[in-house]
């Protein structure tokens, strides 16, 4: 193949993000299909996971060919260079649509994007029914089989509070009041944790507590489901794509006493046939974002576009 | 009657909250009814509404064993000090909202409903939540009310007033996607109401066609209704409390989560209005009953039965 896909990710190392190792495994996946795939990430290579996907600390001259993939947070430097006249094809990659919207540069046709794509059927919808995109390609994210794999579990419930801060908080105090008898059980709080630690806490924990705001996709429960536990919480709309009401207790945003509840559930039954099958579907359900379905895709997406 | 009830509400005056206000409507309807309360808010009134309810001079302030003191369900600090001390006089509680109030520390000490001779909450859902959750017994519900003199329908315009400030990535999400989906509807107003006095929140709801619903993590949810009893049409999240009075008659009502489609629901309400739409219209007949349910008479009665049986 001679052009170059550029994933364009200007963000600093210690940004813990799905979306920027979503990024990376796409760039690897690319690159081991025998596309030249590079990263453009000045800082480095984010700290917080490994891979081997190429970086390049500045931009080369780009030719027609080439395919420069953009993410949708169009701030910044990241705008100004979505500005900037080039003969390569432009993709907009968005992987948080909600977070698209609440930006200085709206994703838009007049940036020059000419190709479109998305982590989830439910995030395309929304990019083709109000950002009015003509097509959207939906892109799969990956998990990780080997790093996410159930170890020996134990009563512990692993949750990421970053973008629900204070309802984390209210639903342990919550949980504890409700069930004493479970207060010591602990809770694992996963903030800036590097990858492989984050999936040996999963991989030791009965239950994932899935906090999201609004999501394209969601890659933590799945990843959470591939190391065993069962996912409690809420799925941030996007993880209305592989969310069922067998692979996880999946609550609305705001039934905090109910999420409680159905913690307690996961800790107090957890050797019992329901949640035996719950685990396993989960996993089944991580298993389909695997590297070979992601890599036909991708090859279909990048090889319509070289 | 000797004993006196007297709100412990050592907040900032300047603080705006539902719950504040509540409060000293509480005091009003107790002194309307012959039972002597005040407010106990060193800072002084509330600078965002008027009320006829006395506070309580700081430098006076002495309990005797006929007043009951009355505590918010904030129990840190000073008012879980307060709520903690041996006193002479008899304590209640007054949640308004039982999620943060699993979060203070009084709340998590074994046996603290000890501190309380009787424990009350603005609406069932609350209620129940505190007898499950914190394991509190005989939970009265003391309604909220509205003022029908205040909240009431004025000259409408086509505006979608909203009250952002719990879930302001939320309206903002909201507005937008109203705005690109719905570009046939540029010209509808968008009233964010903030920092704003009752009287002033009231004119800009007596004017809304359109109400969004922001409510999170609420024990009742106070401000959807009185934009029901405004005449507005409801659209938006109930935040849990607020299933106390949402129906499907009386607004649309959606998860939290679901921006898109509450986008949709206020597009569905602004062109219902405009066409004449006999659902729409019948929603908006559907909020004033229900507004008009919650009663000053009734929050009163709620009163009396309960203070009346600690004094």
């Amino acid at each position: 193949v001679a052009g170059r896909i550029v994933f364009i990710a200007p963000f600093p190392k210690a940004q813990v993000s799905g979306g920027i190792k979503t990024v990376y495994r796409h760039a690897e996946i690319l690159a081991g299909a025998g596309f030249q795939t590079f990263i453009y990430q000045p800082d480095g290579h984010p700290t917080w996971f490994e891979s081997r996907a190429r970086l390049i600390p500045r931009l080369f001259e780009t030719a027609e060919g080439d395919v420069l993939v953009f993410p949708e947070s169009l701030d910044g430097p990241i705008a100004e260079l979505a500005r900037q006249p080039t003969p390569a094809r432009k993709v907009l990659f968005v992987q948080a649509h909600a977070y698209a919207l609440l930006q200085e540069v709206p994703p838009g046709q007049f940036l020059g994007f000419t190709h479109f794509a998305a982590p989830s059927e439910i995030a395309k919808g929304f990019l083709q029914r109000v950002l009015r995109f003509p097509d959207v390609a939906v892109l799969p994210c990956i998990v990780d089989p080997v790093l996410f794999a159930p170890h020996t579990k134990r009563p512990l419930i692993a949750f990421l509070p970053q973008k629900r801060t204070r309802e984390a908080i209210i639903l342990r105090s919550l949980f504890q009041l409700k069930y004493p008898a479970l207060k010591s059980v602990p809770w694992q709080a996963i903030e800036n944790t590097p990858e492989r630690e984050t999936a040996m806490i999963f991989g030791a924990a009965q239950a994932v507590l899935a906090l999201p705001w609004v999501e394209s996709f969601g890659l933590v429960p799945l990843e959470a489901m591939a190391a065993g536990a069962v996912v409690v919480g809420f799925d941030g709309y996007g993880g209305k794509e592989f969310a069922t009401t067998r692979n996880g207790l999946w609550l609305p945003p705001d039934h905090f006493e109910e999420t409680a509840d159905a913690l307690a559930r996961v800790l107090t039954q957890w050797d019992t046939p329901f949640f035996a099958a719950m685990r396993e579907d989960g996993a089944a359900t991580a298993a389909r974002y695997n590297r070979e379905a992601a890599t036909a895709v991708l090859q279909a997406f990048y090889g319509s576009l070289m | 009657v000797s004993g006196r009830v007297i709100f412990f509400y050592p907040f900032s005056k300047t603080e705006i909250t539902g719950g504040i206000k509540t409060v000293y409507r509480q005091a009003e309807l107790l002194a309307d009814a012959g039972i002597e309360a005040m407010v106990f808010q060193p800072e002084g009134h509330p600078v965002w509404f008027q009320s006829r309810a006395k506070l309580l001079d700081p430098a006076r302030f002495k309990v005797t064993p006929e007043d009951v003191l009355v505590f918010p369900e904030a129990l840190s600090g000073q008012i879980g000090d307060m709520a903690r001390a041996p006193m002479t006089a008899k304590k209640a509680l007054f949640c308004q909202n039982q999620y943060y109030m699993t979060t203070h520390a009084l709340t998590a000490e074994p046996g603290f409903a000890r501190h309380f001779a009787g424990i009350a909450a603005p609406s069932t859902v609350a209620a129940g939540f505190l007898e499950r959750v914190a394991h509190l017994k005989d939970v009265a519900v003391i309604p909220c009310a509205v003022d029908p003199a205040v909240f009431a329908p004025g000259e409408k315009r086509m505006e979608i007033a909203l009250v952002p400030h719990k879930l302001p990535r939320e309206a903002e999400a909201i507005a937008k996607i109203f705005a690109l989906k719905y570009p046939e509807f540029a010209s509808v107003r968008w009233t964010p109401i903030e920092a704003k006095s009752e009287r002033e929140t009231a004119a800009l709801l007596a004017r809304a066609s359109v109400f969004l619903s922001l409510g999170a993590l609420e024990s009742f949810g106070l401000i959807a209704l009185e934009a029901m009893a405004a005449g507005a049409v409801v659209a938006g999240f109930d935040g849990y409390g607020g299933r106390e009075y949402a129906t499907v008659e009386n607004g649309i009502w959606l998860p939290q989560d679901h921006l898109e489609e509450t986008a949709d629901a206020l597009a569905r309400i602004v062109k219902g209005l405009e066409t004449g739409d006999a659902d729409i219209l019948s929603m908006r007949k559907a909020g004033l009953e229900t507004a008009a349910r919650f009663t000053p008479a009734r929050t009163c009665a709620a009163l009396q039965g309960f203070y009346g049986r600690l004094i």
